[in-house]
């Protein structure tokens, strides 16, 4: 079963960091593709986004639960990155969403991403 | 955007690193955490004590100088251990800086570390979870030097006016 409105999308998967002298080494990022139904976030959705990330750029999707996206997970890995229209969000959460039975799905909510000197961060 | 460590973080960095169990990073990184043990060290004050003095020395041709300006800083590095074993790793920092090996690598690097204040834990929440934090404030002299060609004169050239008052 289909999410309503899906589209596909591009997923950039960063690779885990290692540090070399106290300063990260970063190898290049995979890319591939998922079919997801991106919406606005509602009141609720706000009031669960971490503090501090309840900002008006911020999206959810509806993803196959086979198509594994993550967010941070543990030390020294970065979230996925999901691009929609142009614009590069992070995905910060994820959960899993059994609304669209038989087939389960994940709702991951993302977040536009940026980079500690203000710009939005690229893939 | 990638951290570019200034020199004297890059000799701390040096001495501090075989001190620390575990992995040691500057601090203020756009990148996840380590993941393994770690420890983090910023330099949070740099303060120059006195006057910058200044040296001139001869040149082989005898006629240029060149002017080396030094300063004394006083240093203040923050060093921060995170996890389970972060007062363990403090620890091992607080019987090791004085001793005389330390001192001996510290003056290689070009400091002198005359101080490590006492051990504070600030425990933080991280996803739910308290995680133990400790830190203790390294204080270090540095000199910082620099060194500018500077044009000595030759000869003066004055032309002598004088004027009776009478």
């Amino acid at each position: 079963m289909l999410p309503l409105g899906a589209s596909t999308y591009l997923i950039t998967r960063r690779a885990a960091v290692t540090y070399v002298n106290g300063l990260p080494v970063r190898t290049a990022p995979t890319t591939f593709n998922v079919v997801a139904s991106v919406q606005p976030l509602n009141g609720q959705d706000l009031i669960r986004a971490p503090e501090g990330l309840r900002r008006s750029d911020a999206r959810k999707a509806y993803l196959y639960i086979t198509d594994e996206v993550r967010t941070v997970l543990a030390a020294g890995v970065e979230a996925d990155l999901m691009t929609v229209d142009g614009v590069v969000y992070e995905i910060y959460h994820i959960d899993p969403y059994n609304v669209f039975s038989p087939l389960p799905h994940q709702r991951a909510y993302l977040q536009a991403a940026q980079g500690t000197d203000g710009a939005q961060v690229g893939p | 955007m990638s951290y570019v460590p200034t020199p004297l973080e890059l000799a701390v960095y040096q001495w501090l690193a075989p001190r620390i169990t575990g992995v040691l990073i500057y601090e203020n990184q756009d990148a996840p955490r380590p993941a393994t043990a770690f420890s983090s060290m910023l330099v949070v004050d740099d303060a120059r004590v006195g006057r910058p003095a200044t040296q001139v020395t001869d040149t082989p041709d005898g006629a240029d100088f060149v002017g080396y300006g030094s300063t004394l800083r006083a240093v203040t590095v923050r060093v921060t251990s995170y996890g389970r074993t972060a007062y363990s790793i403090i620890q091992g920092l607080q019987a090791q800086w004085s001793l005389p090996d330390s001192s001996y690598q510290a003056g290689l690097l070009g400091l002198a570390i005359y101080n490590v204040t006492q051990a504070r834990r600030i425990p933080q929440i991280l996803s739910q979870v308290t995680e133990d934090r400790w830190v203790v404030e390294l204080q270090v002299y540095a000199v910082r030097e620099v060194a500018a060609a500077t044009q000595a004169l030759n000869s003066i050239d004055a032309t002598v006016s004088v004027t009776d008052p009478s």
